[in-house]
């Protein structure tokens, strides 16, 4: 496998976390610090199922993303319910991301491996199979955040007392969407098991859970697209810098200051990185035909 | 229909509020009849705000009782506006990042038919043509007297049956201010809709409304028809600024 195609499932596997951590954080704005921990979920259940019981890839991981989800309810329904606010989920997500992985470190069951963790698994995470499963996760959450459900979203971000005093149920909205990214992050768990082949509890720690949530950030607030990007180029940037050997950790550090220094609402804050505007550029170049309509348009353009 | 034929659709007993071990409202009894244009009137921290946050399920009940329709309050905010208790906070705190059209629709949130939010939004433009005209701007553009039109009207869009407003006219130049209290009483007359507003703008308050109440520290200091509080002459010294 080569090692461009390596970094470029690694993107993809990045990618569908992504999506699904921008409808939480991005559009309903909750931030997780221990998402970590529905990747490494989704990884073990999707690892376990293929290697001792012969499921198909695919439904592995559909298995991984239902578990993931399954267990973000665990700790959705306590913290999310009532008036406890956003920093408790925050602080409780990082318990729960640590405690999911110190818990599966010590199931010394056959299937789990403890500490040791799983190994011999098939590489299924192909790049044409990462690519179209990225790219079904991406127009999943952005037709969720299209939707009214999106629209809900935004709604209980931005004033969540008011969502409710005009009868939004803030605490069904709050969970959807985490269960939603627990589902995504999941699947992308199962992805990554059947990519390295390999997965010890210890990978899914705290550094993986703030890269997804930089990542986030670092794409814009309410943008599905921009985490995309910005994953992409979070993903990219440590191996483009990688002839600098031990700068390289410091200046993706200084990537992220810039940024927030720059663009401080994100690569694509409330955009989304779309065709159209090129399409429509194209056309005004083509013909003649079309000027006057453009001309109309063009003071609405950009 | 004469005052006194009117049921009574919310009746508050003894109600008692408080905030940590502050008390907020001292006994407070009122009724609201279906139909009528409820004022309250008094200086900051009389409770004003307090009440009706209590009312919306926004605050706890500490002691006493609140009648909806002669049966007790939802025990959670959200099914509030289903009963048709619909609050339109202070300061308005419309979702600047949602457009007008998206703002309304959220505000149908329990309405799961199409058509009916479709009739709804239909009537909310009626009412306000200005939300039409910029129905797929991002709310945040609007300018103060716009964005309290979307606030009044998202809360229309429940189709509530008591709708409460605290302080409409926050921040609004005085000509808004006066169309505002037009669109107030054409929305009670149209739908039937109560109205229980609280404003400092006594004046006006109290020329709109049927019934008005003065509350002071905490309980309700005077109470009654609207005209006849306006003509009394320690509300016209204390409230109304007159010599």
């Amino acid at each position: 496998m080569g090692y461009i195609e390596g970094i470029m499932i690694s993107a993809c596997i990045n990618i569908v976390c992504v999506a699904g951590l921008a409808i939480l954080t991005g559009y309903t704005g909750l931030f997780s610090m221990g998402h970590a921990c529905f990747l490494c979920l989704g990884a073990y259940t999707a690892g376990i199922l293929t290697k001792f019981f012969g499921v198909p890839y695919l439904i592995a991981l559909l298995a991984g993303g239902g578990t993931a989800a399954l267990f973000s309810l665990v700790i959705g329904i306590p913290t999310l319910r009532g008036k406890m606010s956003a920093d408790c989920f925050t602080i409780a997500t990082f318990g729960f991301g640590e405690a999911t992985r110190v818990v599966m470190a010590n199931i010394n069951h056959p299937y789990v491996g403890g500490a040791l963790g799983l190994s011999g698994l098939n590489t299924d995470t192909t790049l044409p199979k990462a690519i179209v499963i990225a790219a079904i996760a991406v127009y999943f959450a952005r037709n969720y955040a299209k939707s009214q459900h999106g629209k809900l979203a935004i709604a209980v971000r931005d004033h969540a007392d008011a969502s409710e005093l005009i009868g939004v149920n803030i605490f069904h909205e709050k969970l959807k969407a985490l269960a939603i990214s627990a589902f995504f992050c999941g699947v992308g768990g199962g992805m990554m098991a059947h990519y390295y082949t390999y997965i010890v509890p210890n990978i899914f720690g705290g550094t993986m859970s703030t890269n997804l949530l930089t990542a986030v950030v670092l794409g814009g607030v309410c943008s599905v697209t921009g985490p995309v990007l910005a994953t992409s180029v979070l993903t990219a940037t440590p191996e483009v810098l990688r002839f600098m050997s031990n700068w390289r950790l410091p200046m993706y550090g200084l990537v992220l200051i810039l940024t927030m220094r720059i663009r401080p609402e994100g690569l694509m804050g409330y955009r989304e990185l779309s065709v159209r505007p090129l399409i429509r550029r194209l056309r005004k170049k083509a013909g003649k035909h079309s000027r006057d309509k453009e001309v109309q348009h063009g003071s609405f353009g950009d | 229909m004469t005052e006194n034929s009117r049921e009574i659709l919310l009746s508050v007993k003894d109600l008692n509020v408080f905030y940590g071990g502050i008390q907020a409202l001292h006994g407070i009894s009122l009724e609201i009849k279906r139909g009528e244009i409820v004022s309250i009137i008094g200086a900051n921290g009389a409770g004003k705000s307090t009440l009706l946050k209590t009312i919306a399920g926004d605050k706890e009940i500490g002691s006493g009782t609140i009648e909806w329709n002669g049966q007790p309050l939802p025990s959670k905010i959200h099914q509030f506006s289903q009963q048709g208790i619909c609050l339109v906070p202070e300061g308005r705190k419309i979702f600047v990042n949602l457009t007008v059209i998206d703002n309304l629709r959220v505000g149908a949130y329990a309405e799961k038919k199409k058509s009916v939010i479709r009739e709804r939004m239909e009537e909310v433009f009626e009412l306000f043509p200005r939300l039409k005209e910029r129905s797929k701007q991002m709310s945040g553009t609007l300018s103060g007297g716009e964005q309290q039109m979307l606030a009044v009207g998202r809360a229309l869009m429940a189709a509530p049956k008591l709708m409460m407003l605290d302080e409409p006219s926050l921040g609004l130049a005085p000509i808004i201010i006066d169309e505002m209290f037009e669109k107030f009483k054409q929305i009670n007359q149209v739908y039937g809709t109560t109205m229980l507003i609280v404003e400092q703008n006594a004046q006006l308050a109290l020329e709109t409304a049927d019934t008005g109440y003065i509350l002071n520290l905490g309980t309700i200091q005077m109470e009654g028809k609207g005209k006849e509080l306006l003509n009394n002459p320690y509300i016209q010294k204390a409230y109304l600024g007159f010599q």
